[in-house]
């Protein structure tokens, strides 16, 4: 009995600090930011190695900004996930859901024009940067994926043997196949990306990776 | 509230000195060409969009209500990340998001055995879940589960329902009734559209040694150590009780029965990203009382104390302790797990010439699984769909004949999934079982075929 006392009072008292140091991180932390692109990219990252412990990964589309946050504080709990994780996968989920997008200035679904745009030319070595900084976390830096699930792009029968348009299409609106662990969220998780500049990470993907 | 007030004033006095501004310089209009089709259609519509105005006003309630009331009354449906906006200011203590979620499931099972049914449909479960967050450090969950039983009545169980307070990066308060910590398959695994096969593994479900739940207090977190990482949880509950027989009931208890508190825990490492190594624990006392209501074990009255019958003196309380360990290597497309626990029950003395005493009740079970989803061997639109897998596991009783004859044996499982998509399988599988503890001339054997629908929402 007294032991149980000492340790529910432990338990509390931990709680307590754990609490006040929370609020005073809080307190000397300057105005939330909007999430930098690094904040997106390690989301990414933590979102494939965690979700997919347990449950297969569900495309980030299935959760509006609201769900995906008490999604996340649901999971940051049961699956016992650090706080910042859970901030990155949160992150990564309210910039990939095509929402915010959406509310900002309603985009074209895809069609036979964003199709033909395909056509139009990328520039490789700025299409080099955005994937440095947005794609690498998770198909890496030579394209052979970082992550389980990720495929290989440098594969000859693999997805860049996928006409132009199509490859485009599955970068600008993601991709999810049912038997896949790994999903392919819109423009990599990053909804500040341009269709032009999906046209040039693909020329990049073209001249660097197809069939290396 | 106020705010919300002035703008329905506001816009009513704006319709109003419209409407009174139209109408007047519409008047020398009005007189030369008082049937003039569109200006009344004008003002008509001006009318109901005044009479829709003061019904909305009539509808607000007087004492002030929440902000999103006054939105909801005001406001028409918005893209939702402009609703966000206005219901989540930067402030940490705004107002309540809610989730709903859940799952459910439905299938069949085709039994060799005429005795345990033959063809049996099985309506399955409903398992809706709500989740409600304050702020950004207060998050309510709940999770019923309502199912059929075979006698076609309706069976509710609250899961649990627990207020989880977001102290720290690395710590989680949780209060109310929980998943057990113990193990990993009931806290993590047990949803079926989770669940790698149609069912639980022996000994892993109700009634068996893995705990349900518990009623406590509970904190939890994880622990970034380098590229590695530790999670934990440490539970202090009301803890296990007695059923009438001497078993070992987990089911989360909302009141306790001895003055003795459960502790219960595990702690896990994860050394890469997938692959997870975890240890488990429960210690509790379980208190018992003779009487005459219950059943017959090992001779005697044993039943548990607080339940009708239980008339007699209160038996010392008795130590039950349990342990085990589980891992996990879920790269790709594998999803290899096992795990093991195992609870002992110390011998229950009684002091009664009519009755025994119940002897020690060691329970073990353990389990070994290996899922493979062909997505890694294959593109293919249907194949990648496919992920054979394969359970043997294996659930002991000592010291509760009753018991293991009811629930000890071997079970065989052959699956093949079917992925519709991320969180929508069909689940069949050929499960081979064999009751360790029955006679020969009992049923002993049982070969099944399960298929099962489940969808996660």
């Amino acid at each position: 009995m007294r032991g149980s006392v000492t340790l529910i009072a432990s338990l509390l008292l931990f709680a307590t600090a754990a609490a006040v140091s929370r609020d005073a991180g809080r307190a000397a932390a300057a105005a939330p930011a909007a999430p930098d692109t690094g904040a997106l990219s390690r989301g990414a990252k933590a979102w494939a190695e965690n979700c997919g412990v347990c449950h297969n990964l569900r495309s980030p589309d299935e959760f509006g900004d609201v769900q995906a946050e008490v999604a996340v504080a649901h999971m940051r709990v049961r699956a016992r996930l650090p706080g910042d994780v859970a901030r990155d996968i949160l992150a990564f989920l309210q910039a990939s859901n095509g929402r915010q997008a959406a509310a900002i200035a309603p985009a074209a679904p895809p069609t036979s024009s964003t199709v033909a745009s395909a056509g139009a030319v990328g520039d490789p070595v700025r299409g080099a940067q955005i994937y440095q900084e947005t794609c690498v976390a998770c198909h890496g830096p030579n394209g052979k994926g970082a992550l389980d699930g990720v495929p290989d792009l440098t594969d000859p029968a693999g997805r860049l043997a996928q006409a132009d348009e199509v490859v485009l299409r599955h970068m600008i609106d993601g991709l999810q196949s049912p038997g896949s662990p790994m999903p392919m969220p819109p423009k990599g998780g990053n909804p500040d990306l341009s269709d032009q500049d999906m046209r040039d990470v693909l020329a990049h993907l073209r001249k660097d990776f197809a069939g290396r | 509230m106020i705010q919300a007030w002035k703008r329905i004033q506001l816009r009513m006095a704006t319709l109003l000195g419209a409407t009174l501004a139209l109408a007047m310089a519409a008047s020398p209009v009005q007189a030369q060409a008082a049937d003039d089709p569109a200006l009344l259609s004008r003002i008509e519509e001006m009318e109901r969009e005044l009479a829709a105005l003061k019904a909305q006003v009539a509808e607000t309630p007087a004492t002030p209500g929440s902000l999103e009331q006054v939105q909801s009354a005001t406001v028409p449906s918005r893209p939702e990340s402009l609703s966000r906006r206005l219901t989540l200011p930067d402030s940490p203590l705004s107002g309540s998001r809610l989730l709903i979620a859940g799952y459910a499931d439905a299938g069949m099972t085709i039994s060799d055995k005429e005795s345990v049914g033959g063809i049996n449909f099985i309506a399955g479960t409903f398992n809706p879940a709500l989740f409600f967050q304050y702020g950004d450090w207060l998050l309510f969950e709940s999770e019923a589960e309502i199912e059929i039983a075979e006698t076609g009545e309706t069976g509710f169980t609250l899961e649990y329902s627990q207020l989880d307070l977001l102290l720290h990066d690395n710590a989680t308060l949780v209060i109310g009734k929980f998943l057990s910590p113990v193990g990993q398959f009931q806290e993590r695994l047990h949803p079926s559209w989770i669940n790698r096969l149609a069912d639980a593994p022996a000994g892993f479900g109700h009634g068996g040694v893995q705990p349900g739940a518990e009623a406590g207090v509970q904190l939890r977190g994880g622990v970034p150590l380098g590229r590695s990482r530790l999670n934990y949880a440490l539970a202090v509950g009301n803890g296990p009780r007695l059923d009438p027989m001497g078993e070992v009931m987990t089911e989360g208890f909302g009141r306790d029965d001895n003055r003795n508190k459960a502790i219960s825990g595990r702690i896990g490492f994860l050394p890469l990203p997938y692959v997870e190594l975890g240890a488990s624990f429960l210690r509790a006392k379980v208190e018992g009382a003779t009487g005459e209501a219950g059943e017959i074990e090992s001779g005697g009255l044993a039943i548990a104390s607080g339940v009708e019958g239980a008339n007699g003196p209160v038996l010392p309380a008795v130590r039950y302790s349990l342990w085990g360990v589980d891992g996990a290597y879920t790269r790709g497309p594998w999803d290899v797990r096992f795990e093991y626990l195992r609870g002992v029950r110390n011998a229950i003395p009684i002091e009664d010439e009519e009755m025994e005493s119940l002897p020690r009740l060691r329970k073990e079970a353990w389990y070994g699984q290996i899922a493979y989803r062909l997505s890694g061997l294959t593109q293919h639109r249907i194949l990648q769909n496919f992920e054979p897998a394969i359970r043997y596991g294996r659930y002991q009783v000592r010291g509760l004949d009753k018991l293991a004859e009811e629930t000890a044996e071997r079970r065989l499982d052959f699956g093949l999934n079917y992925w519709f998509a991320p969180a929508v399988v069909l689940h069949s599988a050929v499960q081979l079982r064999k009751f360790t503890a029955r006679h020969e001339d009992e049923v002993n054997k049982d070969t099944r075929l399960l298929l099962q629908l489940a969808y996660g929402f």
